[in-house]
Order: C-alpha cells, then sequence, then structure tokens
C-alpha cells in the first residue's frame, strides 16, 4: 500500500492564504486610492490659491487704480485710453482670469473659466465697490492728522474736499476689491454646476496712488 | 538545529509593521498639506489687508504731507494716523468673522452685498516716525518709518496676523511719493 506524506501544501491553504493576503490587502488599496484623490483635492486648491494670488498681485500693484471699475464682475479698462496700459491689460486680464473676459467694445470682464493641467475647471471673478463716501454719506472716510494747537476740524478731510471726480464721476480714492476663485474637485466639471464647488476669497482695498 | 517553530508570527509582524508606517506617514503627509493649505490661505489674506493698510497711509500721506509733518515738528505725541484704522470707516469695517459670511458667493446673485466681506479682519497704523527731512536743496522732503499691521477672522482658530514695515518719503509741499 502507497503512503501519502502530510507535509506540503494543499489547495485549500493556497487559497485560504490568498483570501487572508485580499482581506489585508482590500483596506490598504481603498486607503491607496483614498489618498491620491485627497492629494489630487489638495493640488486643485494650490492651484486656486496660486491663481488667487496672482489675480491680487496684479490687481493690488500692477494694474492702474483708474482702470479697475465697479461691479460684480467689475470692469477692467482705461478710461485714459493710454496704449501701454492698453497692451498691459490685452496681455494681463485672461491670463488673470482665464477664457470669457472679453474685451468687448475695449473692456474686459473680470469673470473666466479656465482648466488646469490636470483637467479641473476654475471659475474666477473680481467684484469692485467703490468707496465714494464723502462728505454728503452718513458714514464718510476722512482722511486727518491731529496737528499740535490746531482745530482738528482743521486738520480733517472729507474725499471730496481732497480730489476731483473719476472717470465715474465720483469722488473716490480707495476701491474695495474681492476675488473670488472657485473650483470643482471632478475633474472636467464647471464649478458652477457643482453644488459641492468649493471656493475661496481674497479682499483688498486699493487706495489711489497712480498721479 | 534550530527551530523554525514560530517564524510566521515573526514575518506576518514585520509586515504589518511596516505596512502600518507607511499608513500612517501617507496619511500624516496629507493631514500636512490640508494644514498647508489653509494657513497659506489666512497669509494671503491677511498679507493683502497689510498691504492695503499700507496704501490706505501712503494716500494720506500724499495727501496731507504738511499736515503730517507739523505733527512731528510741533512734538506731536503718538501717533498721527490713527485714523487709518479700517475699524473706524464702516465702508472699510470688516468685523468679526459670522456665519453669515459663510453664504458669501460673487457667483450668486443677491449673496454678496456691498456692505458685507467673506471674512472678518482689520488693518491700522500700528507706529508712524519721521524718520528724516531733507530740506537744503529746492526739493523739500521728509521721510517716515511706517509700521502697519492687519488680522483676519475666518472663523474659530482660522485667523492670522501680518505686519509691514517700510520707509516712505514724500514730498512736503506737492505730496509727491517716492
Amino acid at each position: 500500500m502507497i503512503k501519502f506524506r502530510s507535509s506540503g501544501i494543499t489547495f485549500v491553504e493556497v487559497m485560504l492564504a490568498f483570501l487572508i493576503l485580499g482581506m489585508v490587502f482590500l483596506p490598504i488599496f481603498t486607503f491607496l486610492t483614498g489618498s491620491v484623490k485627497e492629494t489630487e483635492k489638495f493640488y486643485v486648491e494650490t492651484v486656486a490659491i496660486s491663481r488667487a494670488k496672482f489675480i491680487m498681485d496684479t490687481l493690488m500693484f500692477q494694474i492702474p487704480w483708474r482702470c479697475i471699475r465697479h461691479g460684480n464682475p467689475a470692469k477692467i479698462d482705461d478710461p485714459l485710453l493710454t496704449d501701454g496700459v492698453d497692451d498691459f491689460l490685452a496681455k494681463a486680464v485672461p491670463k488673470m482670469f482665464g477664457d470669457g473676459v472679453g474685451p468687448s467694445g475695449g473692456v474686459y470682464t473680470a469673470d473666466g473659466i479656465f482648466t488646469c493641467r490636470k483637467g479641473f475647471k476654475y471659475r474666477a471673478r473680481l467684484k469692485v465697490v467703490d468707496l465714494d463716501y464723502d462728505s454728503t454719506s452718513s458714514n464718510p472716510i476722512v482722511f486727518s492728522v491731529p496737528v499740535p494747537g490746531k482745530d482738528p476740524d482743521d486738520t480733517r478731510f472729507d474725499i471730496n474736499k481732497l480730489t476731483s471726480k473719476d472717470a465715474d464721476d465720483k469722488y473716490n480714492l480707495i476701491k474695495k476689491l474681492v476675488v473670488q476663485v472657485k473650483w470643482s474637485n471632478s475633474k472636467g466639471k464647471d464649478p458652477k454646476d457643482d453644488k459641492y464647488a468649493r471656493s475661496l476669497f481674497l479682499v483688498g482695498f486699493k487706495s489711489n496712488l497712480d498721479n | 538545529m534550530m527551530k523554525k517553530k514560530g517564524f510566521a508570527i515573526v514575518v506576518v509582524l514585520f509586515f504589518a509593521f511596516s505596512i502600518a508606517i507607511i499608513l500612517f506617514f501617507m496619511a500624516q503627509s496629507n493631514s500636512n498639506l490640508a494644514f498647508q493649505n489653509k494657513q497659506t490661505i489666512y497669509q494671503m489674506q491677511a498679507y493683502y489687508l497689510a498691504h492695503s493698510a499700507m496704501q490706505h497711509t501712503k494716500l494720506q500721506l500724499k495727501l496731507l504731507p504738511k499736515e503730517t509733518y507739523d505733527f512731528f515738528a510741533l512734538n506731536g505725541s503718538g501717533n498721527p494716523y490713527q485714523s487709518v484704522d479700517s475699524s473706524m470707516y464702516p465702508p472699510l469695517a470688516m468685523g468679526a468673522f459670522s456665519k453669515e459670511k459663510t453664504s458669501y458667493d460673487l457667483f450668486v446673485e443677491g449673496k454678496a452685498p456691498d456692505d458685507q466681506f467673506p471674512y472678518g479682519g482689520k488693518y491700522w497704523v500700528e507706529d508712524m516716525k519721521l524718520h528724516g527731512s531733507h530740506d537744503l536743496m529746492k526739493m523739500v522732503q521728509d521721510g517716515y518709518r511706517i509700521k502697519v499691521k492687519s488680522t483676519i477672522d475666518g472663523g474659530r482658530n482660522k485667523s492670522f496676523e501680518d505686519e509691514l514695515e517700510e520707509v516712505v518719503i514724500v514730498s512736503r509741499f506737492t505730496g509727491g511719493l517716492n
């Protein structure tokens, strides 16, 4: 009679080993997939941060004060029609906001859409509020320095006492800028159509230091 | 001869430990990224408010160069630019963080009123000193060392501060800035 040795690995044992291995790796792969998705989300957010910074830097430090006009979305154009400024706006505004900014009749709309290299879509928009709160306003913005020995009213000035009217026929020296970059974490989806779209905001006050 | 019993458990433990270490560092790296992104946003928000403060200060200096010089020439004490404080003027006052601010959206009509802000914050001139005057030639100029500060309030544990210091030279009678 032939006797079989009981040592070695049976088919059932191999299957069992695979099952255990699979059970161990399943959560690991789930975690890894989630982790890759999370990393992608952070990448998308980083792109949005970088774009918002680029937009705000250009608005605060490069585009002349007079070119940033009131509205939501704001309008961008040069009321003085200076060639150099017009050329600069033609290059800068589409780079800032993406597609859909115009120009229409020489005026750009600060509202555009752009897609990053990974295929995610972003919308960027600028709102500008003219802070033309002069002496006729109940909340005037004043400029004052307390000079010793002088009546405080003599060194306290409303905006309309300090400047002439701007291109929009307003006594204005400071503009409020709000930049919003909105994006979808679903690849290729317009953030406008995504109820889970995320946003980031930057606020700045640009003073008229042009002249 | 060495006994091989119990060898498998050593291998399994080593394997499990290695996987746990990898997963731990991956999770930590992701949470670091999230934290850094958030910090970058708050930092940027404070940074632009600080620059807003500096621009506001330069504007006042440009408009009132003689008055500013007189303050120092007549031995005025304290900060002459206390009026450069965003919280003093309702149109500039961002206030503190509130729940209404979380629904702020430029893309939705009515969700971004002119007097509202997407987050809270303020800016102000912390200190201003006359750095020096140059009046030996035709052009009379004064140099000021200006320090401004800003703070943003995006909710609990979401605040950030920034400050800027610059020396600004202004023509005392024309308000021209350098």
